[in-house]
């Protein structure tokens, strides 16, 4: 039988995300559906920039097309927000419901730290994502936790040490689902095994 | 209790790369071991595959494969080989491979300079290896392979808390002569002693546990516990004691050091997920002088003492290390031990004579329970590191270190050291110590 | 050779048409009573006899044939007798069966065969059949076409003796499995079920058929029938739910086959209990609908698949429509009664804790039978609704109240599907709306919700205005004042400061724009006048947030005809006096913009007020723009080229609307743009003009570029067309304002394209004729941007000239410095412009992409091989820039060719032309991806290298390559990408790493595709 049949769930426009884009854009003016079809009168003129410095390899001139406007390596790092939206459109092994609705991965349970001892400039991070299983005996948290891990091992870059561990308190055999969670030989070897690979597919199918 | 997180100690050395082994993995690599006597390492990698360098070229010179379904995690050269090399391999598919090849290219006879006559891209080379024997009964997957001293036996050891101990008979008729269910979950790392018939294995549960035959059966005779987490990785200290004996102490205590450092036989090393190194000693029986090395059985009619030993946790390595310790290794050569790890630091120790007694209170030695203060040696050793080196694969883990023998030109004399890491970068890096 | 023998040799060769002719004239003498039909079977005596089975059994075709030409009733009721006897014969042990019951079919067509006859032939018939299955599947189709053909045409007469027709049918078809066979037998079984009283048969009857269920064919590829298995099982349902009298067998075995595991099966089983519940009658369902309830639910509570939930939904529906079919007079609760009263108790129970699975189940449930029909509607109201309120006052959280809105908006909305809305030729129910004494509390309980809650709580006042908004629909349920009420809060709401996140805003606006299309008083009334309100008197720069809002409002109500005359009358008078009191550009281009937005809609040519729009917008402001634009004028708004820029494209938008006559009035001020000679002198023909006079320009393109010249006669244009072609030319040649430029380029494009008739020397002269051509003699880039806008027209309409001037372009790319100019003209040679627009009434010829193809990318791809190195990448340019606008079904013949120098394309480190490249590749990807398959290994290594971060590849081309390469595992043969997965797998790990946040995001999804193929030796243990 289902362990939790009939489980809290959060609407899903409360969670914070920011794959939903809010109107008003960084710089204040308002981004507004009226202004879409103002373009600067040389926008597709190819010619703007040939004749202008035909010497460098072709960039568009300064108007506000943004193939090369100048915002476009303002580098944006990796946060805690980053990181939930990652996992939070993970789907429960028993319900079609995602871990972000269900609760059992949230925003304040997730910290990015520098690595531990690692030099200041050192670009190390350790990642550690606290989840709360939906009650406190679910058979499934060591499979969430996997999951979990499994996801930011394939979508973090390979500076990010990935902790995964059951939140203090919320699980009675916590410790142990956290030292199977933390044994790097066996995530790799449970990836290699055919069947559980099959229910983390299905799990991580509905990320968007 | 976990080592507190510092930064590492000062070492006054260094870890210099001498090369990567090209062309690398793309995918994690577990482990590389030496060959015993030609230039060759054989290289562990989640492709499953072995990949097969060579110590004087640092290029690839055979690949191992078609054997495993799933990654090969662990592999071991059969020692004292002759003109054949022989190599298990222990994979996730939860079966062990045993693997033959003609070594006529790089024959020991033949003394040439071999890095002409080691001809890496000829084809016919690569189907050297041939897939002889797969040792089949692990129920889920293996973790660690070893040979014994002699290579008589072969360990395995795997998730389904087991070791199983195999014997070749004649030629490819591999038999279990011992499956040892001592551990209580997934038996991490297998080790032999450098001389003796005495197999050590490391665990999940946070054990050491030691095996010997004991009247044709093979049985466990002792638990090594003070870990506080997951044992990865153990070595065997090398058969005779290497230490310098530079300093001006006065030279009989040391004499009577090394004496009882004989008869309690090579210690053990241990890296654990708790950050820490421990060094494992066996306390020598009083009455019953110290077992024959191995080669006559005592009968079992008129044997009266149990087989069980005791050994206590010697003294603790000092902490180098942020996160799980993966590898542990004991050089043959110059007595030094190298660990590495989650970090991606690899860390080189070494045991010196530490001051005259009296002023200098134990460092980091536990005094173990039950020693009588006499029975202890007077003069004192300590372990220092020598050198350190972060990020020593880039942003990725280092699952392994080990010792080997330097065959490149670079090399200054003939038992120069160097140690090979391998890392989840697939890079295998060989480095040499500069102190 | 006799006919019949003809016949058989005819026959024996197969050719059936030609038999068939031997056997009409047979018919013809027997209609002409040369012979008679007895003795044509005398003839065929002999043939009958033969040992050789073929002969035998075509001799009975032959009769068969014959009657089949015969006209109906022909025969007398004693021939038909003599032939029916004999062809029973030959039914019992005759060679072909097939043929024997056509030919019978075909006899009692032609024959007079009344009731007894008819009977007994049948019942012979049934009789003389043993085992039907052991015959070949032909065979027996011919004899089940022959049952369904009695009980279509005959069913009347076979009624006295269906005690003996139903069981022998039975047997008949019992054990069959071809499913051509079994399509023919539901539907003759339905026959029966329905016309005839069957119970005393029910169960054998039930089944013959149900042992068919669950339907798990799987047709044979390329089936010639095209048989499906939806097909198989709509046939079967219908024949279950055929009569009630099946109800004791077939809904228990629905109830446990309803435990499958498989989705199919459950899906099946519940679209045929929904089947059954129509059509059993209430009386009989309602013996059953409490245990139906009991199974059915379990799928809606514990929802596994989101499709199963919804079949389940729709059987209850169904079971609640069965039983309001017929009440039970006398007893205390209808049939309805009894099915609604557990399902309201228990979905009371569900919704205690709004928040959990459980109470979503619970209303969707409520919902659902509610929809069901008005009484439904009753029992569940008036179960639901007190708990629900008592449950709401005492909630003890928002979270709480929400679930419990949630709740209440699905029964209005389920309301509304009974009783309709506003909307003209809606279902309306004419019963008294159950709802109406509700109607007090919930308005207490939802108004406050919204306007008194923390601005915070977006999802609850979001629930809330929902319920507002579904009152408001349900047709007659709100009055006049109430209506307006809940306007009045949905424009506060509208104007609230978002909190970072408009949500609430958006629905609030939405809502007022669904209640405008049938209640538009309250919105002309209140709305707009509160939202133009908003509007200050003027803006300086930089106080944009003071008026946009309020503008988008209005932009986003103007949808029904109304709202949209007083919104654009308002906003008009607005922009005059914005501009004249020396308000910002910005705030004058944000009306413009919001009118252009209203303006663009499509009955705009219908509209009565186009002369008003004229004499307003086109004559006066433009006017007023050029007075404000003459030397000396001061500083003010109009003189901005924005606002001119967004002037011009309103007045587009009406000029194309407008009637010819207007147009020609346009057409002919298009330069003097409707000011007297002496207040202004075109610009055209006079130089040393004010950059401000030479704006005007922008209007003249926009207002031109409007005219439809396919209906404005060209010949009483009071301006000599190429006199000012060729003016055109020269003032684009040495302007230097980009925005006026692109004005007098686009009117060189539009002039070439609309206002020349077809093959007119004059454009294509000026771009490579032999005097003042422009190519190859002036190498500036403004001599080939004004050649190229030319062309463009030109190209648009696929003028004859344009071969000759492509070839001359295409060969001017070697030219190494001034190659790589033209190389980027292509880049907008097809592109899309909004002056050449279908919309603007331009000459767009369908195949001119096609003709610009087959010309260039020949000579491209020849030239690139012959071009020197320098000048190489001119050629990929060119291409790359051509490609981006040309439909894929034109570029996928020619992949082959085309493809490499794409690929090599890449190399360029160009991002204009990577990120061209990359479209088309994608392009490529999703819609022919097999044409991919050839160049894996290039095209990987590449789009890896273009998503790394380096100077030439911005984010966009960055992010691009990935969305690329993540498309090929769900695109091309797994086989054929596996040899690059580890390495595509490696490389992606540093793009994990990209600083930009977005194509982060793309890496992860391509790399998440790829680890999604498997290796091909994967086994499972």
């Amino acid at each position: 039988m289902a362990d939790n049949a009939n489980p809290t769930i959060l609407n899903a426009a409360d969670l914070p995300t920011r794959r939903r884009l809010s109107s008003h854009s960084a710089t204040g003016k308002p981004r507004s559906f009226l202004f879409d079809d103002i373009v600067p009168a040389d926008y597709n003129d190819p010619f703007a920039t040939a004749a202008t410095d035909s010497g460098l390899s072709r960039s568009f001139s300064s108007s506000s097309s943004d193939l090369n406007s100048d915002s476009d390596e303002l580098a944006e790092p990796i946060d805690e927000q980053e990181v939930y939206d990652l996992i939070s459109t993970i789907s429960d092994p028993e319900h079609p419901l995602s871990l972000g609705s269900l609760a059992v991965v949230n925003l304040p349970d997730i910290h990015i730290v520098p690595a531990a001892g690692s030099s200041a400039s050192s670009r190390m991070r350790t990642v550690l994502v606290e989840i709360t299983p939906t009650i406190t005996h679910c058979s499934l948290a060591t499979v969430i936790g996997l999951g979990v891990r499994v996801r930011l091992e394939q979508a973090l870059p390979p500076r990010f040490r990935v902790d995964v561990r059951i939140k203090e308190g919320t699980h009675s055999t916590g410790d142990q689902v956290n030292k199977q969670l933390g044994d790097k030989e066996r995530v790799a070897a449970a990836l290699e095994n055919g069947t559980l690979l099959g229910v983390l597919r299905k799990m991580l199918e509905t990320c968007q | 209790m976990a080592a507190s997180p510092t930064a590492p100690p000062t070492s006054a050395g260094t870890l210099k790369l001498i090369a990567p082994l090209t062309p690398p993995s793309s995918t994690r690599t577990w482990l590389t071991v030496p060959h015993h006597s030609l230039p060759l390492v054989a290289t562990a990698t989640s492709d499953k595959t072995v990949r097969v360098y060579s110590l004087r070229s640092f290029t690839l010179h055979s690949t191992v494969s078609g054997g495993h379904k799933r990654s090969v995690r662990s592999c071991a050269w059969k020692p004292g080989t002759k003109g054949e090399s022989v190599l298990a391999t222990g994979s996730f598919d939860a079966s062990a491979g045993i693997w033959r090849r003609w070594d006529m290219d790089m024959g020991m006879a033949r003394e040439r300079d071999l890095t002409g006559g080691v001809d890496e891209g000829d084809e016919e080379e690569d189907e050297g290896w041939r897939f002889s024997v797969i040792l089949d009964g692990h129920e889920s997957e293996i973790k660690s392979v070893a040979w014994s001293a002699s290579g008589q036996f072969l360990a395995t050891c795997s998730r389904d808390k087991s070791v199983w101990i195999w014997e070749e008979m004649e030629d490819d008729n591999f038999e279990t002569i011992a499956v040892l269910q001592e551990h209580e979950a997934d038996v991490k790392c297998v080790a032999w002693h450098p001389e003796e018939e005495l197999l050590a294995s490391s665990s999940y549960d946070d054990t050491i546990r030691l095996y010997r035959e004991d009247i044709d059966d093979w049985t466990g005779i002792a638990v090594l516990s003070g870990h506080d987490s997951t044992v990865w990785s153990i070595d065997f200290e090398p058969a005779k004691p290497a230490l310098s004996g530079d300093s001006q102490a006065d030279a009989s205590d040391r004499a009577r050091w090394i004496e009882a450092r004989e008869a309690s036989g090579p210690r053990l090393v241990s890296g654990s997920d708790d950050r820490t190194l421990r060094i494992w000693r066996r306390r020598p029986k009083q009455k019953q002088p110290a077992p024959p090395t191995g080669q006559g059985r005592i009968p079992s009619i008129i044997r009266t003492h149990s087989i069980e030993e005791d050994w206590y946790e010697e003294a603790r390595l000092p902490v180098a290390h942020e996160r799980a310790i993966y590898s542990v290794a004991w050089s043959k050569r110059t007595g030094r031990i190298v660990s590495t790890g989650g970090d991606g630091r690899i860390v080189v120790y070494e045991e010196r004579w530490s001051e005259p007694k009296g002023n200098e209170e134990k460092t980091d030695g536990l005094n173990p329970e039950g020693t009588e203060a006499s029975d202890l040696p007077v003069a004192r050793t300590t372990w220092s590191v020598v050198a350190s080196i972060e990020m020593a694969h880039d942003v990725f883990e280092v699952n392994h270190v080990t010792f080997a023998r330097r065959f490149d030109s670079g090399r200054t004399s003939d038992d120069e050291e160097i140690i090979i890491s391998t890392g989840d970068d697939g890079q295998v890096k060989v480095w040499t110590v500069e102190i | 050779m006799s006919e019949v023998q003809l016949f058989l040799l005819a026959y024996s060769k197969n050719d059936k048409t030609e038999a068939r002719e031997i056997a009409a004239s047979t018919a013809k003498r027997l209609e002409t009573k040369e012979s008679g039909i007895l003795n044509v079977v005398q003839e065929l005596g002999p043939y009958l006899t033969e040992e050789n089975v073929e002969i035998r059994s075509n001799a009975i075709a032959y009769l068969s044939t014959v009657l089949a030409a015969l006209p109906s009733r022909f025969l007398s009721r004693q021939q038909t007798e003599v032939l029916a006897t004999w062809y029973l014969s030959c039914i019992k042990d005759g060679p072909k069966l097939e043929y024997a019951a056509e030919g019978l079919q075909e006899l009692l067509r032609t024959g007079r065969a009344d009731d007894a006859l008819v009977q007994s032939i049948t019942s012979r018939l049934l009789d003389s059949i043993e085992d039907l299955q052991r015959s070949p599947q032909s065979d027996r189709y011919a004899v089940y076409v022959l049952v369904d053909y009695l009980l279509a045409v005959h069913r009347t007469s076979l009624v006295d003796i269906q005690e003996q027709v139903i069981p022998g049918v039975i047997d008949l078809v019992s054990g069959e499995k071809d499913p051509r066979n079994l399509m023919i037998i539901f539907s003759f079984m339905k026959v029966i079920m329905v016309e005839w009283q069957i119970t005393q048969f029910a169960e054998p009857l039930y089944e013959s058929v149900f042992c068919y269920f669950p339907i798990t064919f799987r047709p044979p590829p390329n089936d010639p029938y095209k048989i499906t298995a939806q097909d198989l099982k709509e046939r079967l349902r219908a024949c279950v739910a055929a009569t009630g009298d099946f109800a004791p067998f077939a809904i228990p075995a629905l109830i446990d086959k309803l435990d499958s595991t498989s989705p199919n099966v459950k899906k099946d089983v519940m679209q045929t209990i929904s089947a059954c519940a129509l059509s059993y009658g209430s009386r009989v369902l309602s013996r059953y609908s409490i245990p139906l309830w009991d199974s059915l639910k379990y799928e809606i509570f514990n929802v596994q698949e989101e499709n199963l939930a919804d079949d389940a939904l729709n059987a209850l529906r169904s079971i609640a429509t069965g039983l309001s079919f017929e009440s039970n007079f006398g007893e205390t609760k209808s049939y309805l009664g009894q099915y609604t009263a557990p399902i309201t108790k228990e979905c009371n129970q569900g919704i205690q804790d709004p928040q959990q699975k459980q109470a979503k189940a619970a209303s969707r449930i409520l919902a659902t039978i509610a929809a069901a029909g008005e009484n439904a509607y009753l029992m569940v109201i008036k179960d639901v609704m007190p708990p629900l309120y008592e449950l709401y006052r005492t909630a003890d959280s928002i979270a709480k109240q929400r679930g419990l809105l949630e709740v209440l908006v699905e029964l209005l909305e389920a309301n509304t599907r009974v009783w309709g809305t506003w909307a003209p030729q809606q279902p309306r129910s004419a019963v008294y709306n159950p709802l109406q004494p509700f109607k007090e509390k919930m308005l207490e309980v939802f108004s406050p919700a919204l306007m008194g809650t923390s601005k915070g709580e977006v999802s609850f006042r979001i629930v809330a205005l929902k319920g507002l908004l579904q009152m408001c629909r349900i047709f007659g349920f709100l009055d006049r004042d109430e209506i307006g009420l809940v306007v009045q809060y949905l424009n506060d709401v509208a104007l609230e400061e978002s909190t970072g996140e408009d949500r609430l805003q958006k629905e609030a606006i939405e809502a007022l724009v669904q209640i405008s299309k049938y209640k538009s008083d309250p919105i002309l009334e209140i709305s707009i006048p509160k939202f133009m309100a908003q509007l200050p008197q003027s803006a300086d720069h930089g106080q944009m947030l003071t008026y946009v809002p309020s503008l988008e409002i209005l932009a986003e109500l103007s949808v029904e005809k109304t709202i949209f005359i007083l919104i654009q009358r308002r906003l008009l008078s607005k922009l005059g006096d914005i501009l004249n009191n020396g308000s910002s550009s910005e705030y004058a281009l944000s009306i413009l913009s919001t009118l252009r937005h209203i303006f663009s809609r499509p009955d705009l040519s219908q509209d009565l007020s186009l002369d008003l729009y004229f004499r307003m917008v086109i004559e006066e402001q433009t006017r007023d723009i050029v007075t404000a634009n003459k030397p000396g004028c001061p500083v003010n708004a109009r003189q901005s080229e924005a606002v001119i820029d967004a002037h011009g494209r309103l007045c587009n938008l009406i000029v194309r609307a407008l009637p010819e006559n207007k147009q020609a009035e346009v057409l002919n001020q298009v330069w003097s743009l409707f000011t007297t000679p002496d207040s202004f002198t075109p610009v055209p023909f006079s130089n040393q003009r004010s950059e401000n006079e030479r704006k005007t320009l922008v209007l003249s393109s926009h207002l031109l570029s409007g005219i439809n010249t396919k209906k404005v006669k060209l010949d009483h244009i009071t301006w000599g067309i190429e006199s000012y072609f060729q003016d055109i030319v020269r003032l684009a040649l040495d302007e230097t304002l980009p925005g006026v430029r692109m004005a007098l380029l686009r009117t060189l494009a539009v002039l070439t394209n609309k206002f020349f008739p077809t093959g007119a020397a004059l454009p294509a002269s000026i771009i490579d004729g032999p005097d003042s051509g422009l190519l190859p003699g002036n190498k500036t880039p403004n001599a080939s941007r004004v050649a190229f806008w030319i062309l463009k027209g030109l190209v648009f309409r696929m003028d004859t000239s344009i071969t000759r001037i492509l070839e001359l372009l295409v060969s001017q790319l070697a030219d190494a410095e001034y190659g790589q100019i033209i190389a980027r003209g292509f880049d907008m040679l097809l592109s899309q412009d909004h002056a050449l627009s279908e919309a603007n009434h331009a000459i767009i010829r369908k195949l001119h992409k096609q003709k610009v193809f087959n010309v260039c990318t020949p000579r491209i791809a020849t030239g690139f091989q012959a071009a020197p190195v320098s000048a190489r990448a001119n050629y990929l340019v060119a291409l790359a820039g051509l490609l981006k606008d040309v439909p894929s079904e034109i570029i996928m013949p020619e992949l082959e060719t085309l493809l490499p120098l794409l690929l090599r394309s890449l190399d360029l480190d160009d991002p204009s032309v990577s990120a061209a490249t990359l479209d088309t590749i994608t392009v490529v990807a999703v819609q022919n991806a097999k044409g991919l398959e050839g160049h894996i290994a290039s095209l990987v290594g590449r789009l890896l290298s273009c998503g790394e971060v380096k100077p030439s590849n911005p984010s966009t081309v960055r992010k691009s390559a990935l969305r690329c390469l993540g498309l090929f595992p769900t695109r091309i043969r797994h086989e054929v990408l596996l040899p690059y997965k580890t390495q595509v797998m490696h490389r992606l790990l540093a793009m994990l790493d990209d600083p930009r946040r977005d194509v982060r995001k793309t890496a992860v999804d391509c790399r998440k595709e790829w680890a999604g193929m498997d290796e091909p030796d994967e086994d499972d243990e």
